[in-house]
């Protein structure tokens, strides 16, 4: 199935569209959710902290104040960090809320973040040898990839992934650059000095460690291990969910790989076409999207990487009727049927055997 | 940043700083508790001071005073300088400078100060400015500028036309107030204070009210409507000795420079205060035509180093900063990454995509999209 020019002209028209009509009516409704998502973010981080210490009196009120910490997390990686630091709320011209100033409660630097995601992810999404996030260079998850021994127990290695996702993520940079191992990459344009990426890695890193594992424990005084082991469990918690959400937004089955040949002097309409095929959306409730960062919508959210998170749904409906409008293929489904086409996908790729070629370049643009 | 960290000594500052980024991923405590902060106060901002609006007073025609309650731990002012003022508005924070038009000891006595402005009916800030009623928030930041009228030398001279009455008039309150406590009388000052019609002339009776009572005051009034070429002739001789002030729109203030130099006024006796007097706002379709190809110079500023660049107001600020040698943070060079985001300093620049112009205070902007329109200072 291919386009023609003038498809792909009438395909960014239309979407850029849906865009411009939500632009357009952005303003204090947006605001007060954020602030609101900020607000009880706020509260049940504070609340969570608390409860920990009070497991002296029940460890029920520990377990609590683990999941409410897990949640505050969870909100303020996704709905907050992960949109502010894309720039959905810089028209607020608000400081806590801007994409410049915003740190998140992860071990990633949100400087490194906005290079690697906003800037690599977003603009070659999917593209093979461009997008470092497409198996993170750890999974082999298409056949554009040569196979290795390690691929074999790659399931393995993704569950490990999930478990220190936020070391993944904030050690991706410093890996894509070669900064500890490997031959540096010829001709790699590179913004940062490698001992900028070391510098940002250990004070964020060790910034997050020792709050986590030493201020909060400490200042608890007989409640040391039991805070330590909470916030050790509310960072993995939310590490496997932050991993499982965004694993079901790129690497389901379906999911389109483009080889750099074919994106060369891409139009607007062809990214546009890319970013579709490029990722996966999965249905829920209310909370689930907010507890995504409305990343279930990852098409939108691909296509529209500014507009703020809580349109997507919303946008989503008149996406699915521009696909059907082209014929490009619309990757929804539950939350549950998305993920087990992910693990699929992880074991399918484990093998050597060409699978059919069902989800490479060839039908790109 | 903000006048709430610069308080503390440099240790003590750092130690909070590391202290407040360990715990909350901000820079003060302040950023991290404002979500509950607002929520309990309705209105909150971390960098800022929250001012209640205590009166809004028309002025003249087309000018409005403010007058404002600024909370106790506000630094205070002098004479002369301006505060940032921050309204939000549709769920944006919209901020412009305004000069304070009071005096020193209406905030030392009763912790008020007055702003005044010109409404601008399509300007962003002014009509939400207009619509406040008495005891709605204001923010401001703290005083700034380095318009600071002198105290000490012999001979004052301010030139000032239109809402540049605003600085010298919180100045001659000020000294008036010295005055009637029993301070020493200046030697000379001389106020030249030019606008289009009486009715829009700020303050005229106050200054008028003055001339005859502060002694050595002299008064020189023009009216534009009037005399439409400014005589610069009935300026009075000015010695070595003598500051002089200007205030007003950008043309204006070149005249009053040439005039002031044909009769030896060496530079350095020259102060002014410009603060862009959105040129660009006041009538879109004769912009279109005098801004196609301007040059324009564009300053970017790090760590206090400045490097200035000349560019033209069609190219975008990312490139002609990379073309340069100025090598700014960037990505996508298409507005999506927001990886170049800056801090603009002063001037106003065009978002290429829209065509939408900016203020011409203090704000975030996306480089790559962005082309300036007036001289621009970016921090970066």
């Amino acid at each position: 199935m291919k386009l023609t020019t003038q498809q792909f002209d009438a395909l960014a028209k239309d979407l850029d569209n849906i865009k411009s009509n939500v632009k357009n009516q952005l303003g204090e409704a947006d605001a007060r959710y954020i602030r609101r998502v900020l607000f009880w973010q706020r509260i049940s981080e504070i609340s969570g902290r608390i409860l920990l210490v009070l497991g002296f009196i029940t460890p029920w009120l520990w377990a609590v104040g683990v999941l409410l910490l897990a949640l505050a997390k969870i909100i303020d990686n996704m709905e907050i960090g992960h949109n502010v630091l894309h720039g959905q709320y810089d028209w607020m011209n608000d400081p806590v809320l801007h994409s410049k100033r915003y740190e998140w409660d992860i071990a990633c630097d949100a400087g490194s973040w906005k290079r690697t995601h906003n800037f690599e992810h977003h603009t070659y999404t999917n593209i093979i040898g461009k997008d470092r996030d497409f198996g993170y260079g750890l999974l082999r998850l298409s056949d554009d990839f040569r196979w290795r021994v390690r691929n074999l127990w790659q399931i393995f290695t993704y569950f490990m992934l999930s478990a220190l996702f936020q070391w993944g993520v904030s050690y991706h940079e410093l890996a894509g650059e070669r900064v500890f191992f490997g031959r540096k990459k010829q001709k790699r344009h590179s913004q940062v000095t490698d001992s900028e990426l070391k510098r940002a890695f250990f004070s964020k890193g060790g910034r997050q460690l020792f709050k986590d594992y030493i201020f909060f424990p400490l200042i608890s005084g007989p409640m040391f291990l039991w805070v330590f082991a909470g916030n050790w469990l509310a960072n993995l918690i939310r590490n496997l969910w932050t991993s499982t959400v965004i694993f079901c937004g790129h690497f389901t089955e379906d999911v389109h790989t483009f080889s750099e040949k074919d994106c060369e002097n891409e139009s607007q309409g062809q990214w546009y076409y890319r970013q579709m095929l490029g990722s996966s959306d999965f249905t829920g409730s209310k909370a689930l999207h907010i507890l995504t960062g409305h990343l279930s919508c990852q098409i939108e959210h691909h296509l529209f990487p500014d507009v703020p998170a809580r349109h997507y749904p919303d946008m989503a409906k008149e996406v699915r009727l521009v696909a059907q409008k082209y014929g490009i293929p619309y990757n929804s489904g539950s939350f549950a049927s998305q993920y087990w086409t992910v693990l699929k996908r992880i074991v399918k790729f484990s093998f050597p055997i060409k699978a059919q070629p069902l989800n490479s370049a060839v039908d790109a643009p | 940043m903000s006048s709430i960290i610069n308080q503390r000594a440099p240790f003590w500052r750092d130690i909070y700083q590391s202290f407040s980024r360990m715990v909350g991923n901000q820079p003060t405590l302040r950023h991290f508790f404002e979500p509950i902060s607002q929520w309990i106060t309705g209105a909150y901002h971390a960098e800022l001071s929250k001012c209640r609006l205590m009166s809004l007073d028309s002025t003249s025609a087309d000018t409005i005073s403010l007058t404002l309650k600024v909370p106790k731990r506000w630094k205070g002012f002098q004479a002369g300088q301006h505060v940032l003022v921050t309204l939000q508005h549709n769920g944006r924070y919209v901020t412009r400078p305004f000069s304070i038009s009071s005096s020193e000891s209406l905030w030392k006595i009763h912790g008020n100060i007055q702003i005044t402005c010109k409404v601008k009916l399509d300007g962003q800030l002014t009509p939400q400015l207009v619509s406040l009623t008495n005891q709605d928030t204001v923010f401001i930041s703290a005083a700034q500028g380095q318009f600071l009228i002198s105290r000490t030398s012999d001979d004052v001279m301010l030139i000032c036309a239109g809402s540049g009455i605003t600085p010298m008039r919180a100045y001659l309150q000020s000294l008036k107030d010295q005055y009637a406590a029993g301070g020493n009388s200046r030697a000379s000052i001389v106020l030249l204070y030019r606008f289009r019609g009486e009715q829009n002339a700020a303050f005229i009776e106050e200054m008028r009210v003055l001339a005859s009572t502060l002694p050595n005051f002299k008064l020189i009034l023009s009216d534009s409507r009037i005399d439409e070429k400014m005589d610069w002739s009935s300026l009075p001789a000015t010695t070595k000795q003598t500051s002089i002030y200007v205030c007003g729109p950008s043309g204006f203030m070149q005249q009053a420079k040439i005039a002031l130099a044909e009769t030896n006024v060496s530079p350095e006796q020259i102060h002014q205060e410009y603060f862009g007097p959105m040129v660009m706002n006041k009538d879109p379709s004769e912009q279109s035509a005098d801004t196609a190809t301007s040059q324009v110079e564009a300053n970017y500023v790090r760590d206090g180093m400045a490097y200035s660049i000349t560019t033209n107001t069609e190219t975008n600020l990312l490139e002609s900063a990379i073309d340069s040698g100025v090598e700014p943070p960037y990505g996508c060079r298409i507005g999506v990454c927001f990886q170049c985001v800056c801090n603009k300093v002063s001037g106003q620049i065009k978002d290429l995509r829209t065509g939408e112009l900016s203020g011409t205070g203090k704000e975030q902007i996306q480089l790559c999209v962005s082309a300036p329109v007036t001289d621009i200072t970016v921090e970066y």
